[in-house]
């Protein structure tokens, strides 16, 4: 069930009248049908996987913690990792693991050839499995307990608003709000349903409006100019990280109403003046994800310098790949690990920079260049992620440097075919929203801000914010959300 | 505390409700939008049901509408012709619900769907659709209501999709947007076909990179179902349905797709296929602006190649 669906719309707050409705030891039960239901309204069968996950886990988590020490624990970690990343090599990675053995066997001359797997993708797979794992692997380091209780574990694992992308949630922080009582309360309702109508915001006003001109550029890039394809590279920077932090403030909202809060998933990506810092803004849950479990297993940075990096660029290696089962995705993420390190081993020349063109005396100015630099090195990346193959990612880099005046005109007749209301739209939502966010780089409090308004300004608001969604979003299309597919 | 709250949201919604509705009835309907011709197209298929005479119609996509001339048609095979053709966006299901209750004695239905309808399942509803319920409300009885919440999801879906295109509209008009000469109701003429201004020169860019399936997929099994079931039906009353490839630019044309479709609906159609996909694949600069929609040479080509291979199929006047 998608978010932006009619059904979302039944769905929701019939979930919301029986949960406030129901007495506080059953709820788990309801979060648990509701959470089945959602994931099922997809594709029934790939239920199973939601509970095969979350079996073999209570398992080997329980069984671990009867064990005393980590030797002993170690089999029930492995029959954890294997399962779930079992399931995610099986579902996500063979195919694309066969397409790339089958012509090495060939170049081997063997013919060992691998078949293709007929299957679709589970959608969130990466999600609840690395969640499940994490908390296994939190048990085995013995900085949790167990959680005893099937039920709410089965929660933990499928809780609906999180399930299909996340944020990826950790068992410490989330499990025991599953034991705590939440009462109705006004005011965390009102920030919840603030929190989801910014979500559906970003979603359906900015995100969805603007893939119907980057998917017609990007589907065919060749037949493209440089312009129009750099223009749809600018505005895909835009739709990933509206569908996507759209999704997580829906996700954050939806639960914040019933009482649980999530992580902050997004802090303003772009307006991060440096790659590490990007990384400390951009899906906060999976960074954090793969910093705690394995950029520091593998020795993070307290180690040689040339291993610092060697890991730096490893974690984000693997955290491309697991982002989708293409070249073009471990490149995005090697890329970002190279700019990372690259970043650490150019800081003094880089401050140098600063010194001698003046800039570290004017730190605003400073960081307005440094914001500038990130966006477009983020932007490179982007290509690499929105890219249907390599091939056509390169063939976009190159259409970049072989820009003439002469582009304008294909650009003005792209941007005509999508209609220019559209881009107004579009335009002004985004600018909407970046002023919304630079008052918040400045301290600003969304919801608190609107909470201090008098009451008719602030029905005002949800009026106009609401009819906004109603009269700009876009609904017909019910496009998914990109991160599904990971 | 809860009560109170579920009061606000009830007034906060009725108060959204208000001014939705507002929208709705405030901003008057666009008679002059392309999709309003279907008011026109119905007009004359009720009346030339009206006249009990045998009649030819022809049902499909934008194809259809961009690629025909009805008036050869009526003058090879001596029937009057309806084009009931605008979007493809409308649905194969609306298309073929649309002239269900039609076929008589004598009556000829020729459907040239275009590739895109072939793979389309049948629940997905799409703007177009939508908007063309603003102009034409007698379309819902034409829409895929299925499942419990259809009906209820089809009115909803339908209801903010016009209030979106009333409001669109009207900013455009404010802000000096004029809407595209080629897609409105006075494009048409009378048989329902677009009669093309020579001002409408191929503009035809390689828009987009794929035809509408993916390799290895086929045609949907509910295309085939609606297909036999309406040429079963017509053919019970006389009539006769015969099945047409669309026309296609060559940029766009898949061998290996035109190929594997043709074979997979020669197996599965009960009803004759006129055309050989491959040889109604023209150079695109007979296309106006999309593969589908050719300039007025192109339709004429068509026009005259249709007729030939129909020739075979009808019988002369």
């Amino acid at each position: 069930m998608l978010f932006n669906s009619f059904e979302f719309l039944l769905f929701f707050p019939l979930v919301i009248m029986l949960y406030f409705s129901m007495p506080y030891r059953y709820r788990w039960v309801l979060l648990l049908v509701a959470s089945y239901y959602f994931y099922m309204s997809w594709k029934p069968e790939y239920a199973i996987l939601l509970l095969i996950s979350t079996l073999v886990d209570y398992f080997a988590a329980n069984q671990m913690a009867a064990k005393p020490d980590k030797k002993s624990r170690r089999p029930y970690l492995i029959l954890s990792m294997v399962s779930n990343l079992g399931l995610l090599f099986s579902f996500k990675y063979f195919n694309f693991f066969r397409d790339n053995w089958n012509p090495l066997m060939d170049q081997l001359g063997l013919f060992a050839h691998l078949p293709e797997l007929q299957v679709l993708l589970p959608v969130g797979i990466s999600f609840y499995t690395f969640q499940t794992m994490s908390y296994t692997i939190d048990v085995y380091k013995g900085e949790m307990k167990p959680e005893k209780h099937l039920g709410i574990f089965a929660v933990y694992v499928t809780f609906f608003p999180q399930l299909v992308a996340g944020p990826i949630e950790r068992a410490p922080h989330l499990l025991p709000q599953f034991r705590q009582n939440f009462d109705f309360d006004y005011a965390r309702v009102r920030e919840g349903l603030i929190l989801m109508l910014w979500g559906f915001f970003k979603k359906l006003i900015i995100a969805d409006r603007i893939a119907e001109y980057v998917n017609g550029i990007y589907d065919a890039p060749q037949v493209k100019e440089g312009l129009t394809n750099l223009v749809a590279s600018y505005l895909f920077a835009f739709q990933i990280y509206c569908d996507f932090s759209g999704y997580s403030d829906i996700a954050v909202g939806a639960s914040l109403i019933m009482g649980y809060r999530l992580m902050k998933n997004f802090e303003r990506p772009y307006f991060a003046d440096s790659i590490q810092n990007f990384w400390k803004r951009w899906h906060i849950s999976l960074s954090t994800w793969f910093r705690d479990y394995l950029y520091i297993p593998l020795g993070g940075n307290r180690t040689v310098k040339w291993r610092w990096w060697y890991n730096l660029f490893i974690t984000f290696l693997i955290s491309g790949l697991w982002h989708g089962a293409s070249w073009t995705f471990i490149i995005w993420g090697g890329l970002h690990g190279a700019l990372l390190v690259i970043g650490l081993w150019t800081t003094s020349l880089r401050e140098g920079f600063m010194r001698v063109t003046g800039l570290a005396r004017l730190p605003k100015l400073r960081r307005v260049v440094e914001m500038f630099v990130v966006f477009h090195l983020v932007i490179i990346g982007w290509v690499f992620f929105r890219a249907e193959n390599l091939g056509d990612a390169l063939l976009v880099f190159r259409s970049f440097v072989q820009i003439r005046p002469s582009a304008v005109g294909p650009l003005l007749d792209s941007l005509q075919s999508f209609g220019w209301l559209e881009f107004v739209i579009a335009l002004g939502a985004i600018g909407t929203m970046e002023f919304l966010h630079f008052l918040q780089e400045r301290g600003w409090s969304l919801h608190q801000k609107v909470g201090a308004l008098s009451m008719p300004l602030r029905w005002g608001l949800y009026l106009v914010a609401t009819m906004a969604i109603v009269l700009f979003g876009k609904f017909s299309s019910q496009a998914e959300f990109i991160y599904f597919q990971f | 505390m809860a009560g109170r709250f579920i009061v606000r949201v009830l007034a906060f919604v009725v108060l959204v409700g208000l001014v939705s509705a507002g929208i709705f009835f405030g901003i008057p309907n666009n008679q002059k939008a392309y999709l309003a011709a279907l008011q026109d197209k119905q007009a004359r298929l009720d009346s030339l049901q009206a006249s009990g005479k045998p009649k030819m119609v022809l049902i499909g996509g934008s194809n259809v509408a961009f690629g025909l001339n009805s008036s050869k048609l009526e003058q090879a095979f001596g029937l009057p012709v309806v084009n009931m053709a605008t979007h493809a966006g409308l649905r194969y299901e609306y298309m073929i619900k649309q002239v269900s209750a039609y076929p008589r004695p004598g009556d000829v239905y020729l459907i040239f769907p275009e590739f895109s309808q072939m793979y389309e399942p049948l629940s997905v509803g799409t703007p177009i659709l939508y908007q063309s319920l603003e102009v034409f409300p007698q379309g819902y009885a034409y829409c895929n209501q299925d499942g419990l919440l259809g009906p209820v999801k089809l009115r909803a879906n339908a209801f903010v999709e016009i209030i979106q295109l009333k409001v669109k509209r009207s900013l455009g008009r404010a802000m000096g947007m004029t809407e595209k000469n080629a897609y409105q109701r006075s494009v048409f003429d009378h048989y329902g076909d677009i009669w093309t201004p020579m001002t409408l020169k191929s503009r035809y860019k390689q828009d987009d990179k794929h035809m509408e399936k993916d390799r290895g997929t086929l045609p949907e099994e509910d295309f085939v179902r609606l297909t036999n079931d309406f040429a079963q039906l017509a053919k019970a009353k006389g009539a006769t349905v015969l099945f047409l490839f669309p026309v296609v630019a060559e940029a766009k044309w898949d061998a290996e797709v035109g190929r594997v479709t043709q074979e997979y609906l020669k197996e599965k159609l009960t009803l004759p296929i006129v055309n050989n996909p491959a040889e109604y694949v023209y150079a695109n600069d007979l296309f106006f602006d999309t593969k589908y929609h050719t300039t007025q040479q192109g339709r004429e080509i068509r026009t005259d190649q249709t007729i030939r291979d129909l020739q075979g199929f009808l019988p002369a006047p």
